[in-house]
């Protein structure tokens, strides 16, 4: 029936204690001495493993950087999920959800952290980054869906989220519809991805209304975008990305003779090598 | 006469003046009703073989006693009349009415037609026994002591009220044989669809009829002013419900073109079809949308600009038509335009959800063209003027990172954690619903109209 639903009916969504975790670290400014970039190397489908800073070629805006530091497997991960919690997504959906969330928490290793931020009309932070695994589990069980869709505004929460975190972020968004309820546009989460360095990884039902927003947003932060039959597959799919995360390089490199503000293309390769390299195409550069 | 800064009845929200409009903390389910016949009374005939419980007259019979027991805007028994008609039945009263109808203007007459057809084709003839002439005669004597035109309306009102007030609206399960059905969508998802009486389209088919002159039988509804407001507080309806009858809605237009009320409500109304909430479930459905004539998110758009800008014209003091004005011209990226209207208006609006629309949408305005001072002072004084909104906290938040102060984004968002998710209450999200508070006093309005015509 077309009729007015309570919102109290609806949105149940309760707030755990977290926030956004604020300690003090460089700000995103000082990034442009010191820029990262997270890449995924693959070789026949393979995956690379052993390459040094000495064996990338990266060039931002055209001009060579010298690589400084090409870390792998060794810095803890930031996982946040950024999870659809509307009215859609109850009964079955909602289990599956909450077991492929429950999932990737269990496969985190000790040193890496975990957040959970859901969106209905409201978005909420239900858990800050920690290391308490038992925590955001927790979080995950106590979300209740209903409501609208703020995908765009979740988002956003969640590419901050672990922003001023050293460790590396990857941002894994579900979302099985389109958004009907964020103040934010798609255009802004997609320029707030490219300042940011986490990486999303999203997934959708087939045929979602939400996959092109979600494909663009992946593939400028050099993460992927999935579309599922079922969403059984959801728990396998969230490992596999946890994994292949892990087994990203985090390129650095101190920014020279290119001007800091504005858009920076980005090209990535690996010398002598028919390597296959996945990077952000570029990031925006803050300064005067 | 309405007052050039409320032309509402009875609702001092819109002036600026009065008190928070009743709008907030619920969730929508929107709906799209669909004609699918466009020569509706082509196929009544086919549909009159099925069995059915009642004959046709005496349906007109019970329909005659509920439109003479009917108290307007009230919930009464008179309303359960429709409960359990069908589609047929219901279509098949339009042509059992319309002969009534004949006898009430010419009480000799016995060759009857069938309504005229939408296309302008001649219409069939109807035919009836001895028995059911007899029968047509003593309804047309009941409707004839009404008053022609307040019985009209009283049919009309008699239908709103059915759908507005009665239980289960306009929808048939199961019927399968209407020409009308709704399509139920909600948070940008198709839920299905629903058969429907078509009582919407029979109350407009009554209004047609309508003739304020006793000496002229061609109906000129549009020189009624009870019919402008039926169809003011129809589209107010629509927009309460986001339960969408475009087909109504521009017959309004059409009777009424040059009325800035009517211009503005049409106007939001194609807004609201404007957004993903309706949009999308339209994305693999053309069919639908083409029957239920909502156009693309743009052409959407750029017809709701129009209505605005008409209903601007006509009345220069509408602020709240002046508010949605602007806010289309945002949604189209013509921040240059938009921006003298929502700074005029922001001058005049008092009203505190209205005010925080118009700092939200100058905010927006003033980021689409680089004037990120005067964004973030719009959206201060918006969170300002609704503490719990979510939105201007989310907006100061993308500022701030935009402009590389990482710490005040995540202090902002801190902010917004700290406020509990329950206790949010964005007037954003209910934006496409509020002129659809008008719908009340609308209501009001035209029921009293009638219960003054009405023997106490």
């Amino acid at each position: 029936m077309t009729v007015w639903r309570r919102a109290a009916a609806v949105g149940g969504l309760v707030l755990a204690t977290g926030v956004v975790t604020v300690a003090q670290r460089p700000t995103f400014s000082s990034r442009l001495e010191a820029v990262r970039v997270d890449v995924l190397v693959t070789e026949n489908g393979r995956l690379v493993r052993g390459l040094t800073p000495a064996d990338f070629v990266v060039l931002d805006n055209g001009k060579p950087q010298t690589v400084d530091l090409a870390s792998f497997e060794t810095l803890p991960v930031n996982v946040i999920l950024a999870l659809d919690h509307s009215a859609s997504v109850t009964g079955n959906r909602l289990a599956q959800l909450q077991d492929a969330a429950r999932t990737v928490l269990r496969a985190l290793a000790p040193r890496d952290q975990a957040a959970l931020v859901t969106f209905s009309h409201r978005v909420a932070l239900q858990q800050a980054l920690t290391r308490d695994g038992g925590a955001v589990v927790a979080a995950v069980d106590a979300a209740q869906p209903g409501g609208q869709t703020s995908l765009f505004d979740g988002v956003y929460t969640g590419l901050l989220a672990g922003v001023n975190d050293p460790s590396r972020n990857l941002v894994l968004v579900f979302s099985d519809g389109v958004d009907t309820a964020s103040w934010l546009s798609a255009a802004q989460i997609i320029e707030t991805a490219k300042r940011s360095d986490a990486v999303v990884y999203a997934l959708s039902p087939k045929d979602a209304g939400s996959a092109p927003f979600l494909r663009d947003l992946a593939g400028q932060t050099g993460g992927s975008a999935f579309e599922v039959d079922s969403l059984a597959e959801l728990s396998g799919r969230f490992v596999a990305i946890l994994e292949e995360f892990r087994h990203r390089y985090l390129l650095s490199y101190s920014l020279q003779g290119v001007p800091s503000p504005g858009w920076h293309k980005l090209e990535v390769r690996v010398k002598n090598r028919r390597a296959t390299v996945k990077a952000r195409p570029g990031y925006i550069g803050i300064g005067k | 006469m309405r007052s050039t800064t409320s032309p509402f009845p009875g609702n001092r929200a819109h002036s600026g003046r009065g008190s928070r409009p009743a709008f907030g903390r619920r969730s929508i389910v929107a709906a799209l009703l669909v004609c699918l016949a466009g020569a509706v009374s082509g196929v009544l005939v086919a549909q009159t073989v099925q069995p059915v419980k009642y004959s046709r007259l005496q349906r007109l019979e019970q329909w005659t006693e509920a439109l003479e027991r009917h108290q307007p805007a009230e919930k009464d028994a008179a309303l359960e009349t429709f409960a359990d008609w069908t589609a047929p039945e219901f279509a098949e009263l339009k042509i059992s009415f319309y002969s009534a109808l004949q006898i009430v203007r010419d009480p000799s007459i016995r060759t009857f037609f069938r309504p005229p057809l939408p296309n302008g084709r001649p219409s069939t003839q109807a035919f009836y026994s001895r028995d059911e002439v007899r029968q047509l005669v003593d309804v047309a004597k009941r409707l004839r002591k009404l008053g022609e035109s307040h019985m009209l309306r009283r049919g009309a009102m008699l239908h709103l009220d059915a759908v507005v007030l009665g239980s289960g609206n306009d929808a048939r399960k199961g019927s399968r044989r209407s020409d009308f059905f709704i399509y139920h969508m909600d948070d940008g998802q198709a839920l299905g669809q629903q058969d429907a009486l078509g009582q919407w389209d029979f109350a407009r088919f009554l209004l047609e009829q309508i003739h304020p002159d006793p000496d002229d039988v061609r109906p000129r509804p549009s020189d009624d002013d009870w019919v402008r407001r039926w169809y003011r507080t129809l589209l107010a309806y629509q927009l309460s419900q986001m339960h969408f009858n475009v087909a109504d809605a521009e017959r309004g237009l059409e009777l009424f073109p040059s009325d800035p009320e009517i211009l503005f409500l049409e106007g939001v109304l194609h807004e609201a079809l404007s957004s993903p909430a309706i949009q999308e479930p339209l994305r693999n459905s053309e069919q639908t949308r083409q029957s239920a004539l909502v156009r693309s998110a743009g052409g959407e758009l750029d017809l709701a600009e129009d209505l605005l800008r008409r209903a601007v014209k006509r009345d220069p003091t509408f602020v709240e038509a002046r508010l949605h004005l602007g806010r289309v011209l945002v949604e189209r990226n013509n921040h240059k335009a938009a921006l003298p209207e929502l700074t005029q208006v922001l001058s005049k609006i008092q009203d505190r959800i209205l005010q925080y629309y118009g700092q939200m949408f100058l905010g927006r305005s003033a980021a689409g063209i680089g004037d990120m001072a005067g964004a973030r002072a719009a959206f201060e004084r918006a969170s300002q003027l609704v503490p719990a909104a979510q939105s201007p906290p989310l907006a100061l938040s993308q500022l701030a990172y935009a402009r590389g102060d990482t710490d005040e984004a995540t202090a902002l968002l801190q902010r917004l954690a700290e406020l509990p998710s329950l206790e949010r209450d964005d007037p954003w999200w209910f934006y496409n619903t509020t002129a659809g508070r008008f719908f009340a006093p609308s209501h009001q309005e035209i029921a009293a109209d009638l219960r003054k015509e009405m023997p106490q």
